[in-house]
């Protein structure tokens, strides 16, 4: 049942909220650079589909967490452009903390070298 | 002869060549024809959808391959419009509201407008002239046949008005149906530029419909009509500024903040 090439569902669906907001961290982004990160950051195993990752944007900036903005792009269109807010910012912390929690407690059984939170 | 046959093959390469733009049109369209979305995420997907197709045919592909690929990367329409509204089904509720709040006021200044201007002809149906010959002068109705002559215009009339109001609701399906409102979106972009804007122009648009309403009823030669002040006009009308009111609480938030100047 378990193919070892794509995330699951669930899987993408936590991992969303950390990954949006660390590229985001890093400097604004829009909708297809964003989506085109994620693909080269995981090699391809994390498989966004394109239309599902506005929603998440959406619900994000609506907690506060990430702000935006339509700004002229290079070809002269509209394109809207997301970066992280400050609530952003701690809300990335806590997610990195509970992330690196996770990551080492699977290591201990797995006997992976543990990673400072 | 080389020169013909090889305008020949342009013209059958152009015939059946790819309409990229026409192809990105109707996507849009579709998407347009989803209600669930906003109109933000609406120009997003379709701009996302034209980075697609630029980065595929960047790649090498040609234009109708880069199109289907990029489509199917984005996704179908309807499927995207199911997981907006599953992610924020609040929105999608407020800005229902916050449309049929905009109708029902656009109906009531239509309403005003459309009852004071049918006013004076309906003055000329009122009892006993209802009939068809006395819409002419003596000398011309002696002349029509006496079926035409009294002919009873009262239903007309009756029904004039309402489908007076019906002919607005009929001209905004059509306009819908069609796709037609894009062409509004300036006129919306001015209307919603802020709050104090939309209520200023609004509470406007509700004192000149009244004014010229008063104006109307008052030069008409109807004795019931006659001793009625602006005033009673004003008053009526602001009745109807609670539906600005639920109007600009219902605006998308990031007009609400935007200052009137700027």
């Amino acid at each position: 049942m378990y193919t070892n090439d794509v995330l699951t569902k669930d899987l993408v669906a936590a991992s969303s909220k950390p990954l949006l907001l660390s590229i985001l961290a890093d400097g604004e982004s829009y909708g297809y650079e964003i989506i085109q990160k994620v693909r080269e950051l995981s090699g391809g195993q994390i498989e966004w589909s394109d239309g599902m990752l506005y929603p998440v944007l959406h619900r994000l900036e609506r907690d506060g967490l990430i702000d935006s903005e339509w700004k002229e792009a290079d070809s002269g269109r509209q394109r809207k452009y997301y970066f992280i807010s400050s609530d952003g910012r701690k809300a990335l912390k806590t997610e990195r903390q509970q992330w690196l929690a996770v990551h080492n407690a699977l290591g201990k059984l797995w006997k992976i070298k543990p990673v400072s939170i | 002869m080389a020169g013909r046959s090889q305008r020949a093959g342009e013209i059958m390469e152009n015939q059946t060549r790819f309409d990229l733009n026409a192809a990105i049109e109707k996507w849009r369209q579709e998407l347009a024809a989803q209600p669930n979305l906003a109109d933000d995420e609406r120009r997003e997907l379709v701009m996302h959808l034209g980075d697609a197709i630029a980065d595929f045919r960047q790649r090498g592909l040609n234009d109708e391959e880069s199109f289907w690929l990029a489509r199917r990367r984005v996704g179908h329409p309807q499927e995207l419009a199911r997981e907006f509204v599953k992610a924020n089904p609040v929105e999608l509720y407020r800005e229902r509201v916050f449309w049929l709040a905009f109708g029902l006021l656009i109906y009531r200044l239509w309403d005003v407008l459309a009852t004071s201007l049918l006013s004076p002809l309906s003055m000329r149906f009122n009892p006993p002239r209802e009939h068809f010959g006395y819409l002419f002068p003596d000398w011309v109705s002696f002349y029509l046949p006496s079926w035409l002559r009294d002919l009873n215009l009262a239903p007309i009339f009756i029904y004039l008005h309402p489908s007076i109001n019906l002919l607005l609701v009929l001209a905004t399906l059509i306009c819908v149906g069609r796709g037609q409102l894009e062409k509004l979106r300036p006129i919306e972009a001015f209307l919603f530029y802020s709050r104090v804007r939309f209520v200023l122009i609004a509470m406007l648009s509700l004192i000149v419909v009244s004014v010229v309403s008063y104006l109307i009823l008052n030069s008409l030669a109807v004795e019931m009509l006659r001793g009625r002040f602006l005033v009673f006009y004003l008053y009526g009308a602001f009745g109807d500024s609670w539906i600005i009111a639920v109007i600009a609480w219902l605006m998308p938030s990031q007009n609400r903040s935007a200052s009137l100047l700027a």
